[in-house]
C-alpha cells in the first residue's frame, strides 16, 4: 500500500501531485473512520477524577504548572467533545489524566523529601546533644 | 496537533532543491488544507518526541532509584513506551505516534519520581532509627559512667553489657522493639514515626478514606483468584501490622479491568478479595476485624481503553480503618 515505507529516503518518492492529491483522498477516507470514534466519555470521567484528587492532594498551595497543564487540557477535551472532535478528546482527556498524575507525584515526592530532611535535621542536632554530654 | 516532522525530515535531503521545494510547498498547502483532521496514513517518519521519550525511559531504567519498586510505574512506563513504539512501527501518522510518546514520557516521569519518593521515605525510616540508636547509646553511656564512679558495681556493668549487646542485634528488630515499647510507653513522636515506617514499609498510600495497600494485578495469575508469592509477602507485612494495631480494622475490595461479562469480573473480584482475606486471617488477623468485598470492573483508576490501564485496574484495595476502627463509605 505504501512502498515508500521501505526506502531509505521516503521524503524523496511522494513528493509529486499524484501522492498529494492520494494523501488527500486517503485522509478523507480516513476522517470519515476516525469520526466513527465513541465520545470518550469514560476516559474524560477518569480525567476529571484524576484532576480532581490532584487539586485535593495540593491544596492551598499554588497550582503547579503541571496541574495548570492538566486544567487546560481537559478543558479543552471536553470543547472537542462538545465539537464533535472524539478523536482530539480522547487525546486530551488522556494527556490531562497523565499530567494530573504528574503533578500530584511532583508535590508528594517534594513532600517527602522535605519530611526526611527535617527528620534528618532532628537527628543530627540529637547528635550534637550527645557528642557534647560526653564526658 | 499538527504534522510539521513530514515537513522536517524532507529537508534533509541534499539533492533537487527547486522540484523538492514546490513539492515540499504543495505537500504544505494539503497538509494545511487538511489541518485539524487526523488522518490514520502511513508515512514512517523518525519521530523526534519518540526518540526522546525512550532515551528518557532508558536513562529511568539504568538509574537504580527507579528499578526495583514495587508499584506499578515500571510496568506503566513500558507499557506505554511499547504503545508508542508499536504506533510508529505499524506507520501511524505522527500526531498519534506524538501523542503516545507524549503519555510515554509523563509514565517516566511518574517512574523516576516514585524512584525519588521511595528514597525520601527510606531516609526517613533511617533517620528514625537512628535516633534510636542514638538515645540507646545514649543510655550505654551514662551506665558506663555510674560503673566508673562506683568501684563494686558488678551489676551496673552487667546490664551496661547487656544493653551493648542488645544494640548488636539485627537494627530492624531493634527498631521495631524500640517502636513496640515506645507505643507501650505513651511516647506520642515515637509512636507516630513508628507508625509511619511501618506504612512506608507495607507501601500504603493516602487517600481520602485514608490509608489504602493495593495488592496489584501481577501478584494472581490470569484470571485466577489465587495469591502468588510475592502477594503473599507484602500480605506478611499487613498482617504484622494489623497485630500491631488490633484496634484498626480492614476493608478489602476487589477490582477488576471491564474485559468479560459484568457477572464473570463481579465474580472474580470477589474471589479475589476473599483470598486476600483468607491470607490475612492465616497469618493469625482476627477474621472479625476484616472485611472483604468485591465490585467488578467499577471504580477503575485508568482507562479501559490499554493494555496497561486495563492491568492497573485489576487490583485488590486494603482500606485500613483509623485509630478508632472506623471505615469510610465511598
Amino acid at each position: 500500500m505504501h512502498p515508500s515505507r521501505f526506502n531509505p529516503r521516503p521524503a524523496a518518492r511522494s513528493r509529486t501531485p499524484a501522492a498529494t492529491t492520494s494523501l488527500i483522498l486517503t485522509a478523507t477516507l480516513a476522517l470519515a473512520a476516525c469520526a466513527s470514534l465513541p465520545p470518550p466519555t469514560a476516559q474524560l470521567a477518569v480525567s476529571t477524577a484524576a484532576l480532581a484528587h490532584a487539586s485535593a492532594a495540593a491544596g492551598q498551595t499554588p497550582p503547579s504548572a503541571d496541574l495548570a497543564l492538566a486544567r487546560d487540557k481537559l478543558q479543552r477535551a471536553n470543547q472537542a467533545l462538545a465539537d464533535k472532535d472524539n478523536l482530539a478528546a480522547g487525546r486530551l482527556a488522556q494527556q490531562a489524566q497523565v499530567d494530573a498524575l504528574v503533578a500530584e507525584s511532583r508535590g508528594e515526592t517534594q513532600k517527602a523529601r522535605a519530611a526526611a530532611q527535617e527528620v534528618q535535621a532532628a537527628g543530627q542536632a540529637l547528635a550534637d546533644e550527645l557528642a557534647r554530654k560526653k564526658p | 496537533m499538527t504534522s510539521r516532522t513530514q515537513i522536517q525530515t524532507g529537508l534533509q535531503a541534499p539533492a533537487g532543491r527547486s522540484r523538492r521545494t514546490l513539492a515540499l510547498a504543495t505537500l504544505a498547502v494539503a497538509a494545511a488544507a487538511v489541518a485539524g483532521l487526523t488522518a490514520c496514513s502511513s508515512l514512517p517518519q523518525p519521530n523526534v518526541r519518540l526518540e526522546a521519550a525512550r532515551s528518557q525511559l532508558r536513562s529511568a531504567q539504568a538509574d537504580p532509584q527507579s528499578m526495583g519498586l514495587s508499584g506499578p510505574e515500571l510496568q506503566n512506563a513500558t507499557a506505554a513506551m511499547d504503545a508508542a513504539e508499536s504506533a510508529q512501527a505499524r506507520g501511524d501518522d505522527s500526531d498519534a505516534v506524538d501523542h503516545l510518546a507524549y503519555l510515554a514520557s509523563q509514565r517516566t516521569v511518574l517512574l523516576q519520581q516514585a524512584g525519588q519518593r521511595r528514597s525520601a521515605e527510606a531516609a526517613l525510616a533511617q533517620a528514625g532509627g537512628l535516633r534510636d540508636q542514638q538515645r540507646l547509646a545514649a543510655r550505654t553511656q551514662e551506665a558506663d559512667s555510674a560503673n566508673r564512679n562506683a568501684q563494686a558495681s558488678q551489676r551496673v556493668a552487667q546490664s551496661a553489657q547487656r544493653v551493648a549487646e542488645a544494640s548488636q542485634l539485627d537494627a530492624q528488630a531493634a527498631r521495631r522493639q524500640a517502636g513496640a515499647a515506645q507505643v507501650q510507653a505513651g511516647d506520642a513522636e515515637m509512636r507516630a514515626q513508628f507508625l509511619a515506617q511501618q506504612l512506608v514499609a507495607l507501601d500504603a498510600r493516602q487517600t481520602d478514606r485514608g490509608m489504602v495497600v493495593t495488592i496489584g494485578d501481577m501478584l494472581f495469575n490470569t484470571d485466577q483468584a489465587q495469591l502468588q508469592a510475592g502477594g503473599q509477602r507484602s500480605l506478611d507485612k499487613l498482617a504484622s501490622f494489623l497485630k500491631a494495631y488490633p484496634q484498626r480494622r480492614a476493608l478489602i475490595e476487589g477490582f477488576t479491568d471491564s474485559t468479560g461479562s459484568e457477572a464473570h469480573n463481579q465474580a472474580l473480584s470477589a474471589r479475589r478479595a476473599d483470598a486476600v482475606r483468607s491470607a490475612l486471617v492465616g497469618a493469625g488477623v482476627d477474621a472479625g476485624r476484616l472485611s472483604a468485598a468485591g465490585l467488578g470492573e467499577t471504580y477503575p483508576v485508568a482507562g479501559n481503553d490499554n493494555a496497561g490501564g486495563r492491568q492497573m485496574n485489576r487490583r485488590v484495595e486494603i482500606l485500613l480503618s483509623d485509630d478508632s476502627g472506623q471505615i469510610r463509605g465511598r
